[in-house]
């Protein structure tokens, strides 16, 4: 990935040209080339109506995240017949590709691992341009689970990144050439960025990584067409906000709460949702108290920052079940009673739906074999004591350090009234071990080992529908691979999902029948499918490039995928007639 | 004085002789075992970070051997915490050392010493 960009040797090559050259430039858009229609830059209102677009405009389509598609020439009758439209061929890098690539009009932006940039023609695949950003060595000794970058953000002419070296870029989406390029934090003391930005009304909002080593989680706002910086949240409370008085004295200074997945925008009420991580270190016997707000759902006012309403999932977590699966907006209708619901698949086994008008619990029901938690009570989780682990305390639980279900994006399907949940059936020993704080190195004061969950023999992965209407499971594809990929749905009635031996799968979301498996794709899915038109044809992409946390964490239970081929392949496929 | 002071400026610079080079041959295979799929044959990083050079351990970062140890014996490898015996993840450390500019000495790596220790860790390889 050092080639300069076509884009570049094309400049190069037309500089020659002298003054026919500057003609050229004046009278087509800068980055025009053959069979590429002039850009349309992403207004306040395209965002705002992101759910009608022909593109992908944001990393979970829109605002509402549920990674649903609006197209219906792709169905159950006719998926069988997807091919290959055109791929990026492979792109040599042996990490985890989970970008989810973002689409407008015919440009198609995504990102590799190690925070690369490439623009392609969305119909034809041609490269437009590629801009290779250079991560520091630095920056890599605090990177828990892999080099991820997971995608762009659109705001006027620019395509926003965020970095492992937590800098936020903006570059010209028709050349790639850098606009602003703002550092939010340092490199190597904990933190990391590799999540998408959300743009809301003229504003970058981006969230930190870095709960493995006791960095204070923050989300911060930027002005999307300068990069000046507006508002910074803190995801632990200090002693004089409100919650504070539940640390110790002093730990919300490296208590975590990393707010690392990108969050979702309910327009009506000018709310921002975001999900914060675990807390730091992982020995919660180092930390009384609740711990706010690490693994809460953020309500926050995105032209202040400041908090309207939180929900905390897990209390004083010991497990590592951070709360930032993808907040979904939906409406739901539960035992009678109309809401406008935010529904969320949990690290810690539940799938909670809560109301996002007052925050209230709605329900949550679980999806996975689960101990750590015992039920439900006054609307909280109410956790398993007999298996917290404490100093030379060695405790067995389920679901594992990495969640019923991790990062992946899950989605929902308004007709179905479904959501469709990438599931991990695994469990953990942990046991308490001395740590202390140092800038830059894990801060965990736990070990952890993942093991096979005694309830699921054989059994370490599942796709899942669950019915809005009560939490309770519709069906599920159970495999022996975990499950490690994000989740698509589309109007046409096909739900997407991939997996690690490097097949795309298309479901009947209503029955769970499966309808198609794409041919190998090189190399495991861990990323989320998208779908998109243009003109009046629909695709579906997805990246193959096997990596993230699992191969690094799973141990023992990681042999089988231990050998998986690695490198990444964006595929893009359509219905031939 | 100025004897002195010039005295302990090069004990400062020198680092301490910490483990046996007996320790750092068998750490090299303990490495390339269970190590370099992660972080490198090289020790410059991959899935996991670099354990080498200013990027690894500056005099910025204040680490102490007990610090780094701790990481190496209670959490390494990743995903089979404890998995090898002591004697490897000293060697594992010693080997370390040896790629960060510390010489071999005739005194032995000791685990549980190793744990606790403060002696700073400061890597030679700039
Ligand atoms: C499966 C991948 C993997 C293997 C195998 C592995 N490590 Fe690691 N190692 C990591 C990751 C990832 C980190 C980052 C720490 C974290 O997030 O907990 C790390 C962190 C470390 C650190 C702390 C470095 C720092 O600057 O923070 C040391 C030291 C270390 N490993 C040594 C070892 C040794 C010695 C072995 C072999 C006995 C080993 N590792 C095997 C993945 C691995």
């Amino acid at each position: 990935m050092t080639k300069k960009s076509n884009f570049t040797r094309h400049l190069l090559a037309t500089a020659g040209w002298g003054v026919c050259a500057g003609l050229l430039a004046m009278s087509l858009p800068q980055s025009a080339q053959a069979g590429q229609d002039a850009y349309t830059p992403v207004t306040a209102s395209m965002l705002n109506g992101a759910q009608s677009n022909d593109g992908w405009l944001m990393f979970n389509r829109d605002y509402s995240g549920r990674n649903y598609a609006p197209f219906t020439q792709i169905t159950p009758q006719n998926v069988s017949k997807l091919s290959v439209a055109w791929t990026s061929g492979k792109i040599d890098i042996p990490d985890g590709f989970e970008d989810t690539p973002i689409v407008n009009g015919d440009y198609m932006f995504v990102t590799t691992p190690k925070d690369h940039v490439i623009a392609y023609n969305a119909v034809t695949g041609a490269k437009l341009w590629e801009y290779d950003y250079q991560v520091p060595a630095a920056a890599y000794k605090t990177v828990c689970c892999d080099t991820n970058n997971r995608g762009v953000a659109l705001s006027g002419n620019l395509a926003i990144f965020g970095t492992l070296d937590n800098h936020v870029v903006a570059l010209n989406a028709q050349t790639g050439a850098v606009v602003w390029n703002v550092s939010i934090e340092d490199p190597g003391i904990g933190y990391s960025i590799s999540e998408a930005p959300l743009v809301v009304n003229g504003k970058v909002i981006i969230g930190s990584g870095g709960g493995e080593y006791g960095a204070r989680g923050f989300i911060q706002a930027l002005d999307a067409q300068t990069g000046a910086k507006l508002w910074k949240t803190y995801t632990t409370a200090a002693p004089n906000q409100p919650g504070g008085d539940t640390w110790p004295a002093g730990a919300y200074k490296t208590g975590g709460g990393a707010p690392w997945m990108t969050g979702t925008y309910d327009p009506d009420t000018n709310t921002l949702f975001w999900g914060a991580g675990n807390p730091g270190p992982w020995l919660a016997t180092m930390r009384p108290g609740k711990n706010l707000y690490t693994d809460s759902l953020l309500a926050i006012d995105p032209d202040t920052g400041a908090l309207k309403w939180y929900y905390q999932y897990t209390a004083n977590d010991t497990w590592d079940y951070d709360g930032v699966n993808t907040p979904m907006l939906t409406n739901l209708t539960y035992k009678g009673k109309d809401y406008k619901a935010i529904v969320e698949a949990n690290r810690n086994g539940y799938f909670y739906a809560i109301d996002r008008t007052t925050g209230k619990l709605i329900y949550a029901k679980v999806f996975v074999h689960d101990t750590s938690i015992k039920g439900i009570v006054n609307g909280q989780a109410v956790g398993n004591d007999a298996v917290r682990p404490a100093l030379d305390k060695t405790i067995f639980t389920c679901p594992s350090f990495l969640g019923g279900k991790n990062w992946w994006p899950a989605a929902v399907d308004p007709a179905t009234n479904m959501a469709y949940v990438p599931t991990l059936h695994a469990c953990m020993s942990m046991t308490g071990v001395p740590v202390s704080y140092a800038a830059g190195l894990p801060f965990l004061g736990e070990t952890f080992k993942m093991e096979p969950d005694p309830a699921s023999p054989g059994v370490l992965g599942s796709f899942q529908a669950i019915d809005l209407s009560t939490g309770k499971q519709v069906w599920q594809k159970k495999t022996a691979a975990p499950w490690d990929g994000g989740a698509l749905a589309t109007a046409g009635g096909v739900v997407f999902s991939g997996t690690p031996n490097g097949h795309l799968l298309a479901f009947d979301g209503k029955t769970g029948k499966t309808l198609w498996k794409s041919p190998d794709l090189g190399s495991g899915i861990i990323a989320a499918p998208i779908s998109y038109e243009v003109n009046g044809k629909q695709y579906v992409a997805v990246w193959s490039g096997w990596g993230g946390v699992w191969p690094i964490w799973s141990g023992k239970l990681g042999a089988p995928l231990a050998k998986a081929p690695r490198g990444g392949q964006l595929y893009v496929f359509q219905v031939n007639q | 004085m100025a004897l002195i002071l010039s005295a302990a400026g090069a004990a400062a610079a020198a680092p301490p002789a910490l483990y046996t080079a007996a320790q750092s041959a068998s750490g090299a295979t303990v490495f390339a075992q269970n190590c370099a799929m992660c972080h490198g044959a090289d020790l410059k990083g991959g899935a996991g970070p670099s354990l080498v050079g200013q990027s690894f351990a500056s005099a910025a970062n204040k680490y102490t051997i007990g610090a780094i140890f701790s990481e190496i014996a209670e959490q390494m490898p990743a995903g089979q915490p404890g998995s090898l015996t002591h004697d490897q993840y000293t060697a594992a450390l010693a080997y370390i050392l040896s790629k960060n500019g510390y010489p071999a000495g005739s005194t032995a790596l000791d685990y549980n010493a190793s744990l606790g220790s403060s002696v700073p860790l400061v890597s030679q390889v700039k």
